[in-house]
């Protein structure tokens, strides 16, 4: 098995995984999916509230908002943990938006909203909003919200092969590539990106005697998203911990019978 | 209402780059571009902020007038 990193940052994370079988990849994909732990916004309480938007449409907003999870959560935390983060906002004399960066927290500063640019609601002059928000540590399976990925796919590497290289619909099919992966060199026809190829077919329908596009086997392209709570390696690697601790679950469980 | 925060269908967040498109369309640029610069790449979340229409622009006027009215009220 090799693994080979395509790209990475903080928000996304692209592997190449070679020689590991897909039921293997899309295990760890679930689990990254809906069993990785993050804090999302689970009990508002209401102190006040003159705006336009009625209290359940604001909470739902403030649930939806991902909040920086730090690493010490993500580690020994139970489900359950909360952390307590207040807004307090009042428009004077003029409109103006609430964004995410008013959700403060005063028990634990790292933990905040991962951008602070999300409108939250519109307050008309003379308007107000105060609420004590609670964020939990949750899971995806329970509620999207608490799900750490916004993407977490697993897709057979693209073998692209031109047979006849120097076609004449070779400009055709330059232009029908949506991920603009086909071009011309020297006149022949060359792939520039295989690992692109989105798998639409397009090409191969337009022409399949100059080229034909396959499935690879045993060689995948597993690729992550973060929502920006946790960096998406620590998503990865929070994933196979607790795939590792649910095997050795039930390994323990099955060695008692 | 206003923006959504999250994509519906994939969950990715689309709240933030909002105001950042509708300043960009504004401006002059062609909607795909703005979309393309502001990093929105799946078509899912593309409409999110494409299709988004905020009501939230029209109610506020009336909230404001009852502010004004409030405010000569006082005076009087
Ligand atoms: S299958 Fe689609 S994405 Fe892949 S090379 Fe052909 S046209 Fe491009
Ligand atoms: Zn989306």
């Amino acid at each position: 098995m090799t693994v080979t990193k395509l790209a990475a940052d903080k928000a996304s994370l692209n592997l190449r995984i070679k020689g590991y079988d897909l039921d293997m990849i899309n295990a760890l994909r679930r689990f990254c999916l809906v069993e990785v732990p993050v804090l999302a916004i689970d009990d508002v309480v209401i102190l006040e509230n003159s705006s336009l938007m009625y209290d359940e449409v604001l909470a739902h907003r403030l649930g939806l908002i991902p909040i920086v999870t730090p690493h010490k959560y993500l580690e020994g935390g139970e489900d359950g943990v909360q952390v307590m983060l207040v807004l307090d906002a009042r428009a004077g004399t003029v409109t103006r938006t609430i964004y995410s960066g008013e959700l403060v927290s005063a028990e634990d500063r790292e933990v905040k909203p991962a951008s602070a640019e999300i409108p939250i609601a519109e307050l008309a002059p003379g308007q107000s909003i105060k609420l004590e928000a609670y964020a939990k540590l949750g899971r995806g399976k329970v509620h999207a919200k608490w799900q750490a990925t916004s993407k977490a796919v697993a897709k057979p590497t693209p073998v692209v092969t031109i047979k006849n290289a120097s076609t004449a619909k070779r400009e055709q099919l330059e232009g029908i590539c949506p991920v603009h992966i086909l071009a011309s060199k020297d006149s022949k026809l060359v792939v520039t990106n295989p690992l692109e190829c989105t798998y639409c077919m397009e090409c191969e329908k337009l022409d399949p005697d100059s080229i034909s596009i396959k499935e690879s086997k045993d060689d995948y392209i597993f690729s992550l998203e973060s929502v920006g709570s946790v960096d998406a390696e620590d998503i990865l690697m929070a994933g196979v911990d607790i795939m590792m601790k649910d095997f050795k679950d039930l390994h323990s469980r099955v060695d008692v019978i | 209402m206003l923006v959504p925060v999250r994509c519906f269908s994939c969950g990715s967040v689309i709240g933030d780059k909002y105001e950042k498109f509708r300043d960009l369309v504004q401006g002059g640029m062609k909607e795909d571009e703005a979309l393309d610069k502001l990093e929105i790449k799946r078509y899912c979340c593309r409409r999110m902020v494409l299709s988004n229409f905020n009501v939230m622009d029209q109610l506020i006027p009336y909230a404001e007038s009852v502010y004004r009215l409030k405010l000569q009220q006082e005076e009087d």
